[in-house]
């Protein structure tokens, strides 16, 4: 399968079963960040090239510990470790915009570092 | 590769663009605006980590409790810019086709030449300003040579809506498709009484309103094959 183009519900499917074998390149606009988790699951053995739109990422959309959700962020909990998991991968492209309340931390090269360290057991 | 990419053994190019907004939405928080990192150490942040070139800046704004930041690699990647204020690098985004422009702060008269400049392959520009104009020197027309479509928030001051419309200030040889309110277009045009040559709106062919509205007498009706006055009566 190659060059989808058109809305499929796909996500149902996903949660069972390997999608395709020979699929090399996928553009996909998603709704959660839990059904991105999945495109990386094995479900597409050949993925090459993966191009993933949300347009918000929700804490409270994921699948993670509420009482967790509360104290944590988003980019930490979520971006990072989905990035870190991509170990494979020869470029990354990373376009984000971040929301954070009552605080004086913003996403710089500092913290590109230090929210990296955190060992989080999403995956 | 720092940190993050420890364990990306093969990983060549990264690059990225990430805006952060700060707000301080709790009353109880007391602000202090020397906590918050100035461009250069968001600059230094990056400084040896194999980044790449990188780019920061500080968005100004005039809402005390709101900082806005955004970082981002050169050359820009993404074919899409969101949340550009006035106060970006001076750089050329040649890969960037779609640009939302949003500010609370009043622009200068040179923004437009700027963005006509840094972003030379424009096709779609979103903008969002309810300040005024700052200013009124006169300058060159800039003209925005692959513009397709314009779409102008509802909030978005007249002085910027007359600056990307009237001829005297931008040209828009390309432009496809226009969202603007209706009533500012009104205002604007003097009830639609207004030369339609000094406009923007003869290549339109798309018009896009936010609000209901009733016509003015003189609403000009763009049509595909050319535009056309219609004296359409009142309702």
């Amino acid at each position: 399968m190659t060059g989808w183009e058109v809305e499929i519900s796909l996500i149902d499917q996903m949660y069972s079963s390997t999608i395709s074998v020979t699929l090399q390149k996928l553009d996909i606009q998603l709704k959660t960040f839990d059904e991105c988790l999945l495109i990386f699951d094995g479900r597409f053995p050949s993925l090459v090239h993966c191009t993933i739109f949300i347009l918000k990422i929700d804490l409270t959309s994921t699948s993670i510990d509420n009482q967790v959700n509360l104290r944590t962020r988003g980019y930490d909990d979520l971006i990072v470790p989905f990035v870190e998991r991509m170990s494979n991968v020869e470029e990354i492209r990373l376009l984000l915009n971040v929301e954070r309340r009552n605080t004086y931390l913003l996403v710089d090269g500092n913290d590109l570092q230090q929210s990296s360290s955190i060992e989080t057991i999403l995956f | 590769m720092e940190m993050i990419f420890n364990n990306h053994r093969r990983l060549k190019r990264f690059c990225f663009s990430i805006y952060t907004y700060i707000c301080q939405s709790d009353e109880h928080f007391i602000i202090d605006p020397s906590n918050y990192p100035s461009n250069d150490s968001i600059e230094k942040s990056f400084v040896g980590k194999e980044f790449g070139e990188v780019r920061s800046y500080i968005h100004p704004t005039s809402l005390k409790r709101v900082f806005q930041s955004h970082v981002y690699s050169i050359p820009f990647p993404f074919i899409s810019f969101t949340r550009l204020t006035c106060s970006f690098s001076n750089d050329l985004f040649t890969n960037v086709r779609i640009l939302v422009l949003t500010d609370d702060i009043r622009w200068n008269c040179e923004l437009f030449a700027k963005v006509n400049r840094c972003f030379p392959r424009l096709e779609t520009l979103m903008i969002c300003n309810n300040s005024a104009k700052e200013g009124d020197e006169s300058m060159s027309v800039v003209t925005f040579d692959r513009l397709i479509i314009l779409r102008i928030s509802t909030s978005t001051h007249i002085d910027h809506i007359e600056q990307l419309l009237s001829k005297q200030y931008i040209c828009l040889p390309r432009i496809h498709e226009l969202t603007v309110s209706y009533e500012q277009l009104n205002q604007l045009t003097n009830g639609f009484t207004k030369d339609r040559t000094q406009f923007n709106c003869l290549q339109v062919e798309k018009l896009i309103v936010y609000e209901d509205f009733v016509r003015s007498e003189y609403f000009l009706l763009e049509v595909k094959n050319g535009i056309r006055s219609q004296r359409i009566n009142k309702k």
